[in-house]
């Protein structure tokens, strides 16, 4: 009755069939397996909400020219963020007592409108917004023009994980751009932020907020700042990650810093596993 | 910040402004959570459990709901069992990601609530896929009595990566979980095919708290289900009953405990 499953050298399709799947053998037999990178040289941008698409034109139009020039070298998958919108249908939906379920499909949507909008800024290049679930037609779009643009919220929707205080979905479009970048196994997982990386405090509202370069999950986690860049989501799930060990940070509103970002270089803050 | 960049046009909001990260802020904006549907039920038939036993096992549960109809709203929930174990075998065995596994054996799930569905059709009972369940439950409910659903959450290429080995940790029963939390459900009952948790002596017990459950080995229940329990909103418990087990589910949707309880604790 097994096929494939049974002839590997673990036995794992029998232990499949007869055991618990939280079972320890089960899952060390799983880890055992060598794994394949899906998408392997594909760099996973995440283009910030508030902190570029809510700025306009003076913010938008020069990183929307840095990916254009990024075209024929790189292969991206654009995710966005939500932003400003997001926050006072949030504000108003958790004022409304409306549970995280309902709160995760408005910020989708906004997310959503801001994937279309730079979808209509990067057409002419031939980049497609992609919809939910279209791993099916992404490879070919991503290997005929080299970038797709998708709205960076994953589709947790109602049943998005409830943060242990409020009603604000833990898991928001900084978790759902790494979780594309983690699945698909890419090559690099790049925030676009406003700021030059993460700040020991937030540098807009704490002008002796130190920059930190680089740091580990487990160190970042362990200074508990009152306030970070990234989802603090994503470190949790950095924790597990096979494929994306790092992710950086950098600031859109500097020139070329993406671009550099993507040629490998330090140019913001990274955040290792 | 350098250059002149202008400021973020802003949407005034108490979150205006802000990262959503600050823990202060955020708390502000906290309100006691409304119970969407406080009259729902959820059921969730077990796939291993109760629909891989055949025809047998599952008519007479079906009669059982059917019986359980009148004066309830359900929300039926199905497991994925064993061909999800197996389109996992062949998937892992290909070296597939965690992301592209979870969608896979949600498909089973999704098959065996087709088939619990047609059983129910006579008496008003459809299948409605997540879309509508998260958008239209309760115009459906308005409508009938029951509606079927897949238990598996809809996280498919956005599943978490596991603390351990590659199997999706998201799977029917946190699925269940996290759905009836976010609707404010009346109960959460999951239909396996033991009594229960079990103490030392083999009986099973009627109460345990979450955090037993969580250490402990041969939980019926999937591993996520009791640590999502204690950061749920709404729900404080949920019962495991023996759908081999005739009355067992009337009697718990009545409010009985014929199972274990398992309670935030």
């Amino acid at each position: 009755m097994m096929t494939s499953a049974s002839r590997t050298g673990t036995g794992l399709g029998s232990l499949l069939m007869s055991r618990s799947l939280d079972d320890a053998e089960v899952l060390a037999a799983t880890a055992a397996l060598p794994d394949e990178r899906v998408l392997p040289d594909v760099h996973v941008l995440k283009i910030g909400g508030q902190s570029l698409l809510d700025r306009g034109r003076s913010a938008v139009f020069p990183v929307v020219e840095e990916i254009v020039g990024a075209l024929g070298s790189y292969r991206l998958l654009i995710g966005t963020g939500g932003g400003t919108r997001a926050r006072h249908a949030y504000s108003l939906a958790a004022g409304l007592g409306l549970p995280t379920g309902v709160l995760s499909d408005i910020g989708s949507a906004v997310a959503g409108q801001n994937a279309t909008m730079l979808g209509h800024l990067l057409a002419k290049h031939g980049v497609p917004v992609v919809g939910g679930g279209a791993m099916a037609s992404l490879p070919l779009k991503v290997a005929e023009v080299g970038a797709a643009i998708f709205a960076g919220m994953p589709p947790y929707d109602m049943w998005q994980h409830v943060p242990d205080e409020g009603v604000i979905p833990p898991y928001r479009t900084d978790a759902g751009c790494f979780l594309v970048a983690e699945t698909y196994g890419c090559h690099s997982m790049i925030f676009v932020k406003d700021e030059d990386g993460l700040y020991t405090a937030n540098p807009k509202s704490d002008p002796s907020a130190q920059l930190i370069p680089e740091i580990t999950v487990r160190e970042l986690l362990a200074r508990d700042l009152p306030d970070v860049i990234v989802e603090r989501s994503v470190l949790d799930l950095m924790r597990h990650a096979r494929f994306v060990r790092s992710i950086q940070i950098v600031n859109g509103l500097r020139p070329s810093l993406l671009t550099r970002a993507l040629a490998g270089e330090h140019v913001g803050t990274i955040i290792s596993a | 910040m350098t250059g002149p960049v202008p400021d973020a046009s802003h949407v005034p909001s108490l979150l205006m402004r802000q990262t959503l990260l600050d823990r202060e802020l955020v708390k502000a904006a906290e309100q006691p959570v409304l119970r969407l549907l406080p009259w729902l039920d959820v059921v969730v038939i077990g796939g291993t459990a109760i629909i891989d036993r055949g025809p047998e096992i599952i008519r007479p549960l079906v009669e059982e709901v059917r019986g359980a109809l009148r004066g309830r709203k359900l929300l039926i929930l199905t497991g994925a069992g064993i061909r999800a174990r197996h389109v996992l075998g062949v998937g892992l065995d290909l070296g597939l990601p965690t992301g592209a596994l979870s969608a896979l054996a949600a498909t089973e799930a999704e098959m065996n609530g087709h088939m619990i569905a047609a059983l129910l059709a006579a008496d008003g009972v459809s299948y409605i896929p997540h879309g509508t369940v998260a958008r239209q439950l309760a115009t459906h409910l308005a409508a009938c009595p029951a509606v079927v659903s897949n238990a598996y959450p809809p996280y498919g290429p956005y599943e978490f990566p596991t603390a351990a080995g590659r199997i999706p940790s998201h799977r029917t029963d946190a699925g269940a979980l996290l759905l009836a939390d976010a609707l404010g459900a009346r109960t959460l009952i999951y239909v396996k095919d033991v009594d229960g948790i079990h103490d030392e002596t083999g009986r099973a017990r009627t109460r345990v708290p979450a955090s037993a459950v969580l250490g402990s080995n041969g939980s019926p229940v999937d591993r996520l289900a009791p640590e999502l329990l204690g950061r749920a909103k709404h729900m404080r418990e949920f019962q495991i009953i023996n759908g081999l087990v005739r009355g067992a589910l009337p009697a718990a949707l009545d409010g009985e405990t014929v199972g274990t309880v398992v309670h935030v604790g």
